[in-house]
């Protein structure tokens, strides 16, 4: 019973069916999220971009400018500020639907490893395209063996440094995963909790109910915590990343 | 079957235990800074945050490992 | 379950390309009106500072420059107020010395009526007494006043008397 609680709360379930070339392209549940949390997003900024004599516009300016001053020109310096806007699409992305997977009866997007992982992909594309817009090619590529290691090493450091740049977005993108998934699962279990004493016994389920939901309360407050820190993490790896492969050493 | 389950459980159980190590480690150190210097309690406690949701995200791997064991 | 962990290629690529297009239209219709208006009001706030040091700036060298005008006009004034002293002080001293020559005058022309005054009544008392003298004699001598030796001989008596 567990199993199917998890499996309808955490999984996403196909709901039509297409087959591009092969491939398996049907429209999920997280996908018609995503694109309504998209929507969203794309009528209410640019409404509030336009007032100014709103509450709303200060908390969101508030933001924007955490965003420009203490992730974007504290990594990449004054020349960095062409990327503001992508760096404030990809920390409000990640934020709103997180934030709103908290509600009940909806799903949270970010808990789903290929979209974590489509993310981390972007993260990948930008580093390597942005590295070589800037640099050129070859000397992107010869920027992977880091200045004044001995020449016998280099063609080690050259490997390390490969397969370095994949790990860091893998783990980006099962970092922000299982962030996200582990809240859910810890209250799902919690709560079934309740359920596995009530069969055994319907006193000691009665008895499981106080702890059992300020458990989970408790987990749900840590959780919001935990979506801000995680959203600012994977925009300020970003922004690492991004300026270590355009400034040369 | 069996074995799998229980070298996936172990496996959890010895990541988390880095995981505990490494943070307690950063938590001393952050307060002893705060300690020696109260007026620097906003710069650490951001650095300490950062630090620790790094350190958390190895661990989260390393679970995630162990899940894919169980699952499969 | 065991599809949690399993990254679905159609998700991905769907998740990308919703991110692309977002990126993209938000960038042109929210951060970059958002971004604009928040460096105008940073130039502006740094703008109305260094506009409003100068300004600071400047009005103290007014006021430095107003203190030294007040500093010259304020000698001025006092070199005013001292000749104007100098000048009363005169003023009082020749007053005084043109009132004492008149009540001088005044004096000496009252001292001229009184001895006028004097004389007059003398004269008169003269008369009155050589009248007096002249009836006491009558009635001393009787009637023997109508010939003209007594007539001489009083006008004798009052010529003595006059000198006298």
């Amino acid at each position: 019973m567990i199993v199917d609680s998890l499996e309808h709360h955490i999984l996403d379930h196909a709901r039509f069916h297409l087959n591009i070339f092969g491939y398996n392209m049907s429209i999920t549940d997280h996908l018609i999220f995503i694109t309504a949390m998209s929507i969203l997003m794309l009528i209410a900024f640019p409404i509030i971009a336009r007032l100014k004599h709103w509450k709303i516009n200060s908390l969101i300016e508030v933001m924007v400018l955490f965003v420009r001053d203490d992730i974007v020109i504290a990594s990449m310096g004054k020349e960095g500020e062409k990327y503001t806007p992508y760096f404030c699409t990809l920390f409000f992305m990640i934020l709103t639907t997180s934030l709103v997977g908290m509600i009940p009866f909806s799903k949270t997007v970010t808990g789903n490893l290929s979209v974590t992982g489509g993310l981390a992909l972007t993260t990948f594309l930008l580093v390597n395209f942005m590295g070589i817009k800037e640099q050129g090619l070859i000397k992107y590529i010869k920027s992977f063996v880091p200045a004044g290691a001995p020449p016998l090493l280099a063609p080690l450091m050259f490997v390390l440094e490969i397969i370095g740049l994949f790990t860091k977005t893998i783990a980006l993108a099962i970092r922000l995963f299982a962030n996200m998934i582990a809240g859910h699962i810890v209250v799902i279990c919690f709560i079934s909790l309740i359920f596995i004493f009530t069969q055994m016994n319907l006193i000691s389920g009665l008895i499981t109910i106080p702890p059992s939901v300020g458990m989970s309360l408790f987990v749900n407050l840590l959780e919001i915590l935990i979506i801000f820190i995680q959203a600012y993490i994977f925009t300020f790896l970003t922004a690492i990343f991004t300026s270590m492969a355009i400034h040369e050493h | 079957m069996e074995m799998a389950n229980m070298g996936a459980a172990i496996g959890a159980g010895l990541a988390i235990i880095g995981a505990g190590i490494g943070i307690g480690i950063l938590a001393f150190a952050a307060l002893q800074g705060i300690a020696r210097q109260p007026e620097a309690i906003k710069d650490i406690r951001a650095n300490m945050l950062i630090a620790a949701a790094l350190i958390e995200g190895l661990a989260f791997l390393a679970l995630i490992i162990c899940l894919l064991g169980i699952l499969k | 379950m065991e599809h949690l962990l399993e990254p679905h290629f159609g998700l991905m690529f769907w998740t990308i390309l919703n991110f692309f297009l977002l990126v993209f239209l938000l960038g042109k219709f929210a951060w970059k009106p958002m971004i604009k208006a928040i460096n105008d009001r940073e130039n502006r706030i740094s703008s109305d500072i260094s506009s409003a040091e100068k300004n600071r700036q400047e009005s103290e060298k007014l006021k430095a420059e107003m203190d030294e005008g007040l500093k010259k006009i304020k000698k001025q004034s006092d070199k005013l107020i001292k000749e104007a002293k100098e000048l009363g002080e005169k003023n009082k001293e020749e007053i005084l010395i043109t009132a004492k020559e008149q009540a001088h005058k005044i004096i000496q022309s009252a001292k001229g009526d009184i001895e006028i005054e004097k004389q007059n009544a003398i004269k008169q008392i003269q008369t009155e007494m050589s009248n007096v003298v002249i009836l006491a004699s009558e009635k001393l001598i009787g009637k023997n006043l109508d010939s003209k030796d007594n007539k001489k001989f009083t006008e004798k008596v009052i010529s003595e008397l006059e000198k006298n």
